[in-house]
């Protein structure tokens, strides 16, 4: 039952062609504008060309956000007027969840790897192994889906819900210094490497990209995959006193 | 004038959209003067955050049109060029209130190294009249208010890029430099490269007429009236 209606749901995000605007074309654009500029010039401290250091910043933060789509379907189908009609349904409604969270994830990491191509055969961007490019972005979005999941059935409004989506990209955007450096000091370093989904995410593709760094691309994925079992568990707390 | 008072009290209803107005401007007040150009960067990227509060104000517009308060106004006798006038003269004083206020808290925190308050003012609030055009021609061509504003967003930030806001123009590719002179963004950010380097005041003309023929073809665009 979830396997078929995953279907249905995927096929309900690809005719939606607001949030695919968003979260595909406008990351491909802003690529597209940065590369421009980034011309040929090469990032010192990573060591890798700005090109490919724009490309993987942009396509994760934007992978980020993808969770908005989880948190829409799930109000509009189980939290609105609509749960009347699915209450009805010989259809269980934690399986309707458990069917939006499967296909928004998988969507978002097509969305993800389709920027990824883009970015290799227009720029020419050395990503490295696309198997672990893939795997590392399946277990981000997995992540991700997972928080804004939380957000959606763990508050009681869903605009609070909204605003928490954002705040939480927002930070940790900030946090891995995509804008400006923070202080020094060995809390603040942690904080940068280990303490969001993006700055994992970044730390396993960086690792994929150079091939130094293994070690802490391996510590990124434990710590992601523990994240997502937490959430996991979380989740399933929050589905069963929202949507019962 | 009673769409021109209900829009201040439309729009100040609402907390989240007086913090919204201050935030970003007095955020931006505080930003230290960085190598390109040689103003506060504060005030070179006051254009993007004169397009965000736009781009807010406008919606208005789309939010009656999209609950059918303009169907239900074409019967009351309002002609649409009124309530439209009315409606963006009310948007335009709020903007101007907030560029006073920014060019004015601004000159209070940099003082000597802001170049001509009064010339900055004639710029910005001639951009806001064009942001304002902009923000009414985009969203007539939609119908869903959510998917307009979020996608204005990337939008704003794609042609800031683009009109040499956050960078200079010149270090973009030939081909898209002379391009991107579409862009109202490019010629806000030249009216305030101008001013910062010290060029004479008449070199100003050509922006701010170019900025207001902008203007001029968003409104035409923006102001068709449409039902549904």
């Amino acid at each position: 039952m979830v396997i078929r209606s995953s279907y249905y749901m995927f096929r309900r995000l690809f005719r939606n062609y607001i949030g695919m605007s968003i979260l595909l074309l406008l990351p491909i654009a802003l690529i597209t504008v940065l590369g421009l500029i980034a011309d040929n010039a090469v990032d010192d401290t990573l060591g890798i060309p700005m090109k490919d250091q724009v490309a993987v910043s942009m396509m994760l933060s934007f992978l980020l956000f993808g969770g908005f789509f989880t948190m829409e379907y799930v109000k509009e189908d189980l939290l609105s007027s609509m749960k009347w009609r699915m209450y009805s349904l010989p259809y269980p409604s934690h399986k309707h969840a458990y069917s939006i969270l499967i296909s928004c994830t998988l969507f978002n990491v097509l969305q993800s790897f389709l920027i990824v191509l883009y970015t290799l055969f227009v720029y020419d961007v050395n990503w490295g192994n696309l198997v672990f490019v893939f795997i590392i972005l399946l277990t981000v979005a997995t992540v991700v889906q997972f928080v804004f999941i939380n957000f959606v059935l763990g508050v009681n409004h869903y605009k609070t819900a909204e605003r928490l989506g954002t705040g939480f990209g927002l930070a940790c955007l900030m946090v891995s210094e995509m804008w400006f450096p923070l202080p020094e000091g060995p809390f603040f370093q942690f904080l940068s490497m280990y303490s969001n989904p993006f700055a994992l995410g970044q730390n396993m593709i960086l690792a994929t990209i150079t091939g130094e760094n293994i070690d802490k691309a391996i510590i990124s994925f434990i710590i992601l995959l523990v994240s997502a079992i937490v959430l996991a568990i979380s989740g399933a707390y929050f589905g069963r006193r929202k949507l019962s | 004038m009673t769409v021109f008072q209900f829009v201040f009290k439309r729009f100040f209803r609402k907390k989240s959209n007086s913090i919204f107005l201050l935030v970003l401007p007095i955020g931006a007040i505080f930003l230290p003067v960085g190598e390109w150009p040689p103003i506060p960067l504060g005030f070179h990227y006051y254009g993007i955050i004169i397009m965000f509060i736009a781009s807010r104000l406008a919606a208005i517009i789309m939010e009656d049109r999209a609950n059918k308060t303009l169907l239900r106004l074409s019967v009351a006798p309002i002609t649409h060029f009124q309530y439209l006038l009315q409606n963006l003269l009310a948007y335009t004083g709020i903007l101007t209130a907030v560029n006073l206020v920014f060019v004015m808290l601004g000159v209070m925190v940099h003082g000597e190294s802001v170049p001509s308050p009064s010339l900055l003012f004639i710029i910005y609030t001639v951009y806001s009249i064009t942001a304002l055009g902009f923000s009414l021609a985009w969203y007539a061509i939609f119908r869903n208010k959510e998917a307009a504003f979020s996608i204005l967003g990337g939008i704003i930030i794609l042609m800031a890029m683009l009109g040499g806001v956050l960078w200079p123009v010149e270090i973009m590719p030939e081909s898209l430099q002379r391009a991107v002179m579409l862009l109202p963004t490019y010629w806000v950010a030249e009216a305030t490269l101008l001013l910062s380097y010290g060029a004479p005041s008449e070199e100003l003309v050509v922006p701010l007429v170019v900025m207001f023929l902008f203007c001029i073809a968003f409104l035409l665009l923006g102001s068709r009236r449409r039902l549904m």
